[in-house]
């Protein structure tokens, strides 16, 4: 699915911190791996980096084959839009949209006509159970009611890989709980899972735990 | 790249805008207020031209008018010998009109008398000028025939008592069932209307005699009588108008034979020669360079609009950081971004452009009453109004827009 071989990202602020260090990791087709490690360890780097949001200062991403530095920006922009979900802590919904137009908004890059995206969408919607919050602006709902609007947007192009950077992190345990479910039963139907905790006793639940410190990959067993 | 696509494009640029309308709208008005002042400039300057053409072309564009006018007491030479008969001289003198049917074989000249008199209809005073002229005057100048019919040769041969008055004197005289048969007194004199016309020329109304009537009924004198002290004065042609025939070619030649003739001829210059083509010219170099005034107003006004407009782009770009990135992640490639930001630029400045053009045309009919111009709007000022609010829209939105695009997206995630 997707390949990291020896990528460094180093960000030049005043002294160069290097955010991640040789990094080389493999992620397999329905994989379901955790990443483990404190903050500033560079796991959202590693996310970004996976996501194609981010480009290595050294080393090389393979994404499903294809040499991720040979895409131009629009190639990539249609691979993160086609192939990529993402849930992030912070929701990131578009705040003055209303929860339909944040679920459509994927299928809008993707060149869809507006009928067809509000159908996906109102499928998506319902299936996190939120049709009756459809015409509400994120700004009416709860903390995990966002976070299901925001899994229905990274779900609503049908992706073969889910990023998640700490999805839980701002919600309570029974809401948390909820979305754990959902990425769990997510993997069961065949997508590649890569989620980000800071929290062991979540990455626990994953049978692949990578730790990362210090911008330095370790791969291991949850135990 | 659809039609629903652009609309989609447009109405978030749109909607984007409409929340924030205080500031969209104080962000345009540097557009509306520049566009507004143009379209209305244009309007009221395209009226202007109209009206000052017309009023040349009513001259005659064939035509170059000479009118005798009383010298100022200054411009008097004491050796002039006009004193002699007690009557002081001045104006027109028939070897004017010799010398210019010599050398203007081509062209027809002329005469008129200019008679200073009162003129009553019963008791009624009508103020206008009187001119004594030859049939063939009317041939010169485009003229329309109201009621009745214009002056005829054997009216002049004859020398008979009747007048042709324009419509404006017309309206002045209380005749009930219209001036048409009516007697006119002029110094004394009675006359009867025997046409009613109009001419583009004279707005202020004429009343035309034969001219050998005005000739022989008037004579050439003219008494003042100012303060108990009676003075004379002499002039013998009041008008002399030379048509050429020839679509307006050899005007400005013959005027300047004419000129050299009048100089030789009126040291006092005691004559007002008028080139109504020459005017035109005038007129229309004029019209140009009110033109390019305009554009440089316009360019400057779009250029300050669209500074206006940048400057609240950029606030809106840096407010959205959050979400560029977010729009990113789903998939959104750098020329999305930048189509989004510009689309809402475009929207912002043509509904500047749209709201302007609104303005201008509401503004001209205050214009039109303040100037007595009319205002004529011609439908390509508001195309081009448009067409250049919508590109300040793009060439202004395109560094905002590019800043929007250029940004690393994972920046933007983690901006707060």
């Amino acid at each position: 699915m997707i390949k990291l071989i020896h990528v460094t990202k180093t960000y030049f602020l005043g002294d160069g911190v290097q955010a991640l260090r040789n990094a080389s990791l493999t992620i397999a087709p329905n994989d379901y791996v955790g990443i483990l490690g404190p903050s500033g360890s560079g796991k959202s780097t590693l996310l970004y980096m996976m996501g194609l949001l981010d480009i290595p200062t050294e080393g090389t991403v393979i994404f499903e084959g294809r040499d991720t530095a040979r895409l131009s920006d629009v190639e990539l922009s249609a691979l993160r839009g086609k192939s990529i979900g993402f849930v992030f802590q912070f929701y990131h919904l578009v705040p003055h949209l209303t929860v339909m137009e944040n679920v459509e908004l994927p299928l809008y890059y993707q060149g869809l006509d507006p009928w067809e995206r509000h159908d996906r969408a109102k499928v998506q919607i319902s299936k996190v159970n939120l049709s009756h919050r459809a015409r509400h602006l994120p700004a009416e709902l709860s903390g995990g009611e966002r976070q299901r609007v925001a899994i229905a947007r990274a779900l609503v192009t049908d992706p073969r890989l889910i990023l998640a950077d700490e999805p839980t992190g701002n919600l309570d345990s029974r809401s948390g709980a909820e979305i754990l479910a959902i990425l769990e039963q997510l993997h069961t139907q065949g997508k590649t899972v890569v989620m980000i905790t800071h929290d062991l006793s979540i990455a626990r639940r994953f049978p692949r735990v990578i730790r990362i410190s210090d911008g330095v990959l370790q791969e291991g067993s949850s135990g | 790249m659809s039609v629903i696509w652009i609309l989609e494009l447009a109405n978030e640029g749109a909607r984007n805008l409409l929340r924030h309308k205080l500031r969209s709208l104080l962000s345009l008005l540097g557009i509306v207020i520049g566009v507004g002042a143009v379209i209305a400039m244009m309007a009221v300057g395209e009226g202007a031209q109209r009206k000052v053409l017309k009023d040349i072309g009513g001259l005659g564009l064939h035509n170059i008018i000479l009118d005798s006018e009383e010298p100022s007491v200054a411009n008097i030479s004491p050796a002039s010998d006009n004193s002699r008969q007690g009557a002081f001289q001045y104006g027109l003198i028939p070897r004017d009109v010799d010398q210019f049917r010599a050398l203007l074989p081509s062209a027809t000249v002329l005469v008129g008398h200019l008679v200073k008199q009162k003129i009553f209809y019963r008791s009624t005073r009508v103020d206008a000028p009187v001119l004594g002229v030859d049939p063939a005057y009317f041939k010169a100048f485009p003229v329309e025939i109201l009621a009745g019919h214009l002056l005829a040769e054997v009216n002049n041969r004859d020398r008979h008592p009747v007048a042709v008055v324009t419509e404006e004197v017309a309206r002045t005289i209380p005749a009930v069932g219209g001036v048409l048969g009516q007697i006119i007194q002029i110094g004394g004199n009675y006359f009867r209307v025997i046409g009613v016309i109009r001419m583009p020329s004279s707005k202020a109304g004429m009343v035309f005699l034969p001219y050998r009537t005005a000739r022989n009924l008037f004579g050439i004198l003219t008494i003042k009588d100012e303060a108990g002290k009676e003075e004379y004065t002499k002039n013998e042609i009041g008008r002399i108008v030379i048509h050429l025939e020839d679509d307006g070619v050899g005007i400005p030649e013959a005027a300047a034979v004419v000129d050299r003739i009048l100089k030789k001829n009126h040291p006092m210059h005691d004559y007002e020669m008028t080139v109504p083509l020459a005017q035109l010219q005038v007129a229309q170099q004029t019209r140009k360079t009110f033109d390019l005034v305009l554009i440089v107003i316009a360019a400057i006004s779009l250029v300050i609009g669209g500074i206006g407009i940048m400057n609240i782009m950029l606030a809106i770009v840096t407010e959205r950081i959050p979400e560029i990135g977010i729009r990113r992640a789903l998939g959104a490639s750098q020329r999305d971004i930048l189509l989004q930001f510009l689309s809402e630029t475009v929207v912002l400045s043509t509904s500047g452009g749209i709201l302007g053009c609104v303005l201008g045309v509401l503004a001209v009919p205050i214009l039109s009453r303040l100037t007595e111009w009319p205002g004529v709007f011609t439908p390509s000022a508001i195309i081009v109004a448009l067409v250049f609010s919508w590109l300040v829209g793009v060439i202004f939105g395109i560094a905002p827009a590019m800043q929007a695009a250029k940004m690393h997206p994972v920046d933007c995630l983690r901006y707060e």
